[in-house]
């Protein structure tokens, strides 16, 4: 963990750190949820940016990681509320989920990454957010509840959802897999 | 276990990483040929979703450090604009608060001049006795007392008449209320000329 003083604040050097050390992992997250690269980006700045500038509310109580990823996530969930329909309008020009030189890009056919992507898109803020977390991060529902400031049961109902909505837009392809 | 709550289940428990089923959902499926079905629909949906590759580009995060993000002041680009900030989420209800204001204001306007401004800024002339009783059928009475009224400023002869029915009709208060400011100037003018009298 990254040093922390006992007051439960943190300084430059801690916050240097933190950048370094997890800029990463947000980023990634982010990206699950944009599905934009330049957006993942901004969202992953812009999460640290706030953190640093309101880090006289840090308390201490929770690790700077879980801190700076709650604000990372509650701008990811603003984000996407503002920019939802503009974000589908691009669909079709610029999938950049992944980067040029990932080198499997070319496993997947492009129809099929657009599938899922629009797929996923398409899910509202909660549930895409919910999804991301639980999925790909496989983070507790209790995590999830607390960094979306719901229950848990509405964690794991908006999973639920999600999941349904998923098999409903990728039907063809399963279909097609399970034959 | 039925097949709904090893639906629910299996749903919570889809990850990327893994689908395991625990013993009680193995013995389910064993004998639910839909339950497995499901199962195996939902582990196609896994993998698909798995082909996904989620991975930084080396350098791509590099200018993300400390010193571009705590030493420079800058406008937010997540800042939502005025229009957004009305229109977006929770800040569309800042009209309530608005709208309450301007039901206030109006309402102070209102009880300090008495009365709401007419064209010319003047406060419209109310009645002494404000309507009361059964609106509607004091709006009904209006035409009729105008009439009367009417009758009064063009014809003196008939006012000891009109008087007493008048003085004897709460709706006569109704009837100002129909008139326009020159009619009621012509009215008081009139009534101030026939022997002094007053309604």
């Amino acid at each position: 963990m990254v040093n922390q003083s006992l007051e439960g604040k943190f300084g430059d050097e801690a916050f240097k750190d933190a950048v370094v050390k997890y800029r990463e992992r947000i980023f990634l997250v982010m990206l699950k949820y944009v599905r934009n690269r330049d957006d993942a980006k901004d969202l992953t700045q812009e999460a640290f940016y706030r953190a640093y500038r309101s880090r006289e509310w840090f308390k201490g109580e929770s690790s700077l990681y879980t801190w700076i990823f709650k604000i990372a996530v509650n701008l990811a969930l603003n984000f996407k509320e503002r920019s939802h329909i503009s974000n589908l309008d691009s669909l079709e020009d610029s999938p950049q989920l992944y980067s040029e030189s990932d080198p499997s890009r070319g496993i997947i056919s492009d129809e099929l990454f657009r599938s899922i992507d629009q797929a996923v898109r398409l899910l509202p803020p909660r549930q895409r957010m919910t999804f991301v977390l639980r999925y790909y991060e496989e983070m507790p529902f209790s995590g999830i509840a607390d960094n979306l400031g719901v229950t848990e049961g509405a964690a794991k109902a908006n999973y639920h959802q999600a999941i349904k909505k998923l098999q409903t837009s990728m039907r063809p392809y399963l279909e097609n897999t399970i034959k | 276990m039925n097949c709904e709550e090893f639906k629910y289940q299996i749903d919570l428990d889809l990850r990327a990483g893994h689908l395991e089923l625990s013993s009680e959902m193995e013995f389910h499926i064993a004998g639910c040929g839909s339950c497995r079905s499901y199962y195996l629909q939902l582990d196609a949906l896994r993998n698909l979703l798995g082909r996904e590759k989620f991975e930084v580009v080396p350098g791509e995060l590099d200018e993300l450090t400390f010193e571009n993000i705590a030493g420079t002041e800058r406008p937010s680009p997540y800042k939502l604009s005025f229009r957004e900030a009305i229109f977006s989420g929770m800040r569309k209800w800042i009209w309530v608060p608005a709208a309450a204001a301007v039901i206030v204001i109006m309402a102070a306007v209102y009880f300090h001049f008495g009365g709401v401004p007419d064209y010319y800024g003047q406060a419209v002339v109310e009645t002494e006795y404000p309507v009361s009783g059964d609106t509607s059928s004091a709006i009904e009475n209006i035409g009729d007392w105008s009439y009367v009224i009417k009758s009064l400023i063009s014809d003196e002869s008939e006012f000891d008449v009109a008087e007493e029915e008048l003085s004897t009709d709460i709706d006569f208060d109704d009837a100002l209320i129909n008139l326009s400011d020159e009619q009621l100037n012509s009215l008081y003018n009139l009534i101030q000329t026939m022997n002094g009298s007053t309604l």
